[in-house]
């Protein structure tokens, strides 16, 4: 190898690890870069195990189990994915860093292009060994050309059907189609689990979906879902990580009514609920709970989880003028938005204006300075009102237009919905006509583009800049881009950006992706980022808030400390 | 009566049609279906649905047949016994609906037997003690109970018993045979919810109609008679004074069933109301007609118990 061969090597090699950041043990060998993750890791001899069932409560009743084929957090995946291990997963006690989860250790090769796993000594919950074979399985089935794959879909991007081997009864080598710092990083989604091919094989799509039937290597195994009352796991005595998880069993009871959920942590019903998630506590009522109770319900927040925005419907006047998209663009207050909306006196505020691009997984894209600065964002609103009224001027609406918002019936949302109506009333004179309605209704109309405009939000799936551009780009034509809306540009940097290693050079793709859509023009107005709350016992540890609402749902690594102090308000 | 009741009974059928046919109607208007429910989810969070997605998956629902033809189907199944399958769950209807109608069934049953129970005793006394201070008690609390919303009592009970007593019904569900005490514990107080306004209102129907059988020239005559002031009240007034309140028992039971749904979801009771909820909620329209379906049977027997109940009460009273 001639000196500079060694030195691109070496350097891509870095590249790559600098992505990933795992913290297990890295040892360069001649076929790449080996991350190995010993097990146990410090923590799991801290941990107690109690003979108790986790009590939590949820306010979702589930209907689909199968994770690769489903689309929610509440309704599949978080009652799904205890039973569940993936490949690798985002380490329980530090979420921003991806580790190994069935795989004691991967190799990346030199390229960058093909990764090998090494599997752990694991076993299905009937017993059988988890075989690089069904890890091959399960890939294959994540990635089926035809099926529907609505989360887990993403994945064909980076590998294709078929294409993993089994090297022997412990390794598996899949190659992915180029380079990719976000290869690991969808793999690591708690949407990709491994499922056991014996079982899975045999179940028809519909099958799949029903309680029960698939099974897992997770920590807990499935004891019963009582519609409408309860989901039930039960410990797997036979867990491969050694001394997990800390309970006998779990039972989250469903409790649909959101005030019946904060009296049933109010007197001590519940331990936790089912963590953070998008739309159940995302407001002071956690903090309340927390004083309320003199501490012993703690209040968990995962800040800047959830994105509120406009979209505009394109198929109809006036949104399909770019300069009306530019003018409301510019017009929104942000600023004011979040202190109405997301601001308590007594508990400070839930949310923030936040950036474009999610601020994720250590990489940061747009600064305060700059956000300061930025068009749309920056205060005093008075530059960006003047340009937004002669935009509507040449457009043809000096004094305004009438038109309709469609949006969810959630408080939070109508009282958004609200404050966007009066400050495009007061600054453009747009006279919006608010119709809230239940969520499913709002999905059917964005897609269907009744309306002129929609309200709506989403969560962060995974923790990188790159997923704002994945929900709202990546899928044309659906739920998040109904008119698909479409920049040459922006399509090169979303492609781009997705096999750029060097991470400078990728930071510079995203920043150039910001400046584009900061030109206002695209379906898609940021208004705000919301946290996403929950609550937990004081007594419950081990807890690590996420960057995420959507990872880190095994319920493997908390435990229940009775003695632990109750803490301080 | 047999002829009447089995003309009534035939009745039940296009009653019960009609009931599903404008369920399903109403239930297309609507906009989303359970495609745009099972990938976009029903609440909550949302993924990326693509119309691709949602064209698959209503053609394997078989969403994608015109809705007379779906109709149809559904009905010719029924007609076989076969409630259909959940869109949602995927499990036959009739499990859960079993389940759930013997929850619900035994909420409504507690209730009307608290409000019936305390009812007639509070308007008999009201309508014998007229204007003295007990009948203005009574009153005022009839007006009370009618004028208060079911679900604002249930919100308001929960409150009061979480924020001053730091207790609530136990979480979950034991039926009657499993655990009587634990059953008791989560029933009792959705039942008197729901009970609240149903005894209100009928101890005033009560109060009125003894109020207007005390002044018939029958009684005047028992107590002339020297008939115990008991006997008069209980056996001549109370027997004929009882029609109305049959009546209005009838009306209410059958309310009753409606009124779960808000009080079920208040306190967490895993019955036909909450059922009904999650199935709108997901668009499982299969579910939603198999509750109308039972419900609206369930009312129709009910009418035709207490219209044959009439001629036992009052042998005045023939069926044509």
């Amino acid at each position: 190898m001639t000196g500079f061969r060694f030195f691109t090597t070496l350097l891509l090699l870095t590249m790559i690890a600098m992505v990933a950041a795992p913290s297990g043990a890295q040892t360069p060998s001649p076929e790449g870069q080996t991350f190995t993750f010993p097990w146990p890791p410090d923590w799991v001899a801290r941990g107690k195990y109690q003979k108790m069932v986790l009590r939590g409560i949820t306010g979702f009743n589930p209907g689909q189990w199968d994770v690769h084929a489903c689309g929610t957090l509440p309704d599949c995946l978080m009652p799904a994915s205890p039973q569940f291990n993936g490949l690798v997963y985002h380490n329980p006690v530090n979420p921003d860093e991806i580790v190994c989860d069935l795989c004691e250790s991967w190799t990346v090769s030199r390229d960058g292009r093909i990764y090998t796993f090494r599997l752990r000594q694991a076993q299905w919950h009937d017993g059988q060994p988890v075989t690089p074979e069904d890890i091959k399985f399960s890939l294959d089935r994540i990635v089926e050309p035809g099926a529907i794959r609505v989360r887990t879909g993403v994945l064909r991007s980076f590998y294709e059907h078929q294409s993993a081997q089994v090297v022997d009864d412990k390794t598996i080598k899949v190659p992915i189609k180029f380079a990719s710092p976000l290869f690991l990083e969808n793999l690591a989604s708690e949407y990709m689990k491994m499922y056991p091919r014996h079982v899975a094989q045999k179940l028809s799509p519909e099958d799949a979906q029903k309680p029960g039937k698939l099974i897992g290597s997770g920590p807990w195994k499935l004891k019963e879902f009582k519609p409408n009352i309860s989901i039930e796991y039960v410990r797997n005595t036979n867990y491969f990580k050694k001394g997990l998880p800390y309970f006998e069993g779990m039972t989250f009871t469903i409790v649909r009514d959101y005030n019946r959920r904060l009296a049933a942590m109010q007197v001590g019903q519940a331990h936790t609920t089912e963590g953070p998630t998008i739309g159940s506590y995302g407001n002071e009522d956690p903090l309340r709970m927390q004083r309320e109770t003199k501490g012993r319900v703690r209040a968990i927040y995962i800040p800047e989880a959830v994105q509120t925005y406009l979209v505009f419907h394109m198929n109809k006047p006036p949104f399909q003028d770019p300069r009306v998209r530019r003018a409301v663009f510019l017009a929104v207050d942000r600023h004011e938005l979040v202190k109405i909306v997301r601001c308590v006196d007594t508990f400070g505020c839930y949310g923030s204006v936040g950036t474009f691009l999610p601020n994720k997984g250590g990489k940061s894209v747009e600064s305060p300075e700059d956000l300061a600065q930025a068009k749309g964002w920056r205060q005093p609103k008075d530059a960006d009102l003047a340009e937004a009224k002669t935009l509507m001027a040449t457009a043809g609406y000096a004094h305004g237009f009438k038109a309709m918002l469609n949006l969810n019936n959630v408080p939070l949302v109508v009282r958004s919905g609200e404050v966007l109506a009066e400050q495009l009333r007061k600054n453009l004179g747009i006279d919006l006509t608010l119709e809230p309605v239940d969520r499913a209704t709002t999905v059917d109309r964005i897609i269907r583009g009744t309306h002129h405009a929609s309200l709506d939000s989403s969560g962060v799936i995974i923790l990188d800049p790159a997923d704002y551009l994945n929900q709202h780009f990546l899928v044309i034509g659906g739920q998040k881009n109904p008119d698909s809306w479409r920049h040459p540009r922006l399509a090169d940097i979303a492609q781009a950006q997705a096999k750029e290693l060097e991470p400078l050079k990728r930071l510079r793709l995203f920043k150039e992706a910001v400046e584009i859509l900061r030109g206002g023009e695209s379906h898609v107005v940021p208004l705000s980022w919301g946290s996403s709350g929950g609550m937990m016992d004081y007594r419950l540890q081990n807890f690590h808030v996420p960057g995420s609402e959507q990872i880190v749902k095994h319920f493997e690594h908390i435990w229940w400390d009775p003695e632990a102090p109750l803490p301080r308000n | 009566m047999g002829k009447y009741a089995i003309r009534r009974t035939l009745l039940f059928i296009p009653t019960l049609l009609v009931a599903t046919i404008l369920v399903f109607t109403l239930f297309w208007i609507v906009p989303g279906d359970p495609a745009l429910a099972i990938l976009a989810g029903g609440e909550g969070d949302t993924g990326s649905v693509s119309p691709e997605q949602l064209r698959q998956l209503r053609q394997a629902l078989g969403l994608d047949r015109p809705i007379y033809v779906q109709y149809a189907s559904w009905l010719a199944n029924v007609f076989h016994g076969d409630l259909g399958t959940s869109l949602w769950y995927k499990t036959p209807v009739w499990h859960q609906l079993k389940d759930r109608f013997l929850v619900t069934m035994e909420l409504a049953v507690m209730a009307i037997v608290l409000a019936v129970g305390a009812a007639v005793p509070l308007g008999v006394t009201s309508a014998v003690k007229q204007d003295t201070g007990l009948d203005y008690l009574s009153r005022i609390f009839s007006s009370i109970g009618i004028a208060l919303p079911t679900f604002w009592l249930g919100i308001l009970i929960v409150y009061f018993l979480a924020y001053f007593f730091e207790w609530l019904p136990p979480l979950g569900y034991a039926t009657v045979w499993d655990d009587p005490l634990l059953n008791l514990q989560q029933l009792i107080l959705p039942a008197l919810t729901l009970a609240f306004n149903d005894l209100a209102f009928t101890a005033r129907v009560t109060r009125s109609s003894m109020l207007e059988v005390m002044r018939e020239d029958y009684l005047r005559t028992a107590r002339a008679k020297g008939l115990k002031e008991l006997r008069v009240v209980g056996r001549h007034a109370l027997k004929n004074a009882l029609l109305p309140v049959l009546t209005v028992s009838g009306y209410q039971f059958a309310r009753l069933l409606g009124g779960v749904i808000i009080v079920e979801s208040i306190f967490v009771v895993p019955g036909m109301g909450t059922l009904l909820i999650d199935s709108i909620i997901h668009r499982d329209f299969i579910v939603l007609q198999a509750i109308v379906l039972l419900i609206a049977a369930v009312v129709l027997i009910l009418n035709l118990m207490i219209d044959l109940t009439y001629g036992v009460l009052d042998p005045r009273v023939r069926y044509q």
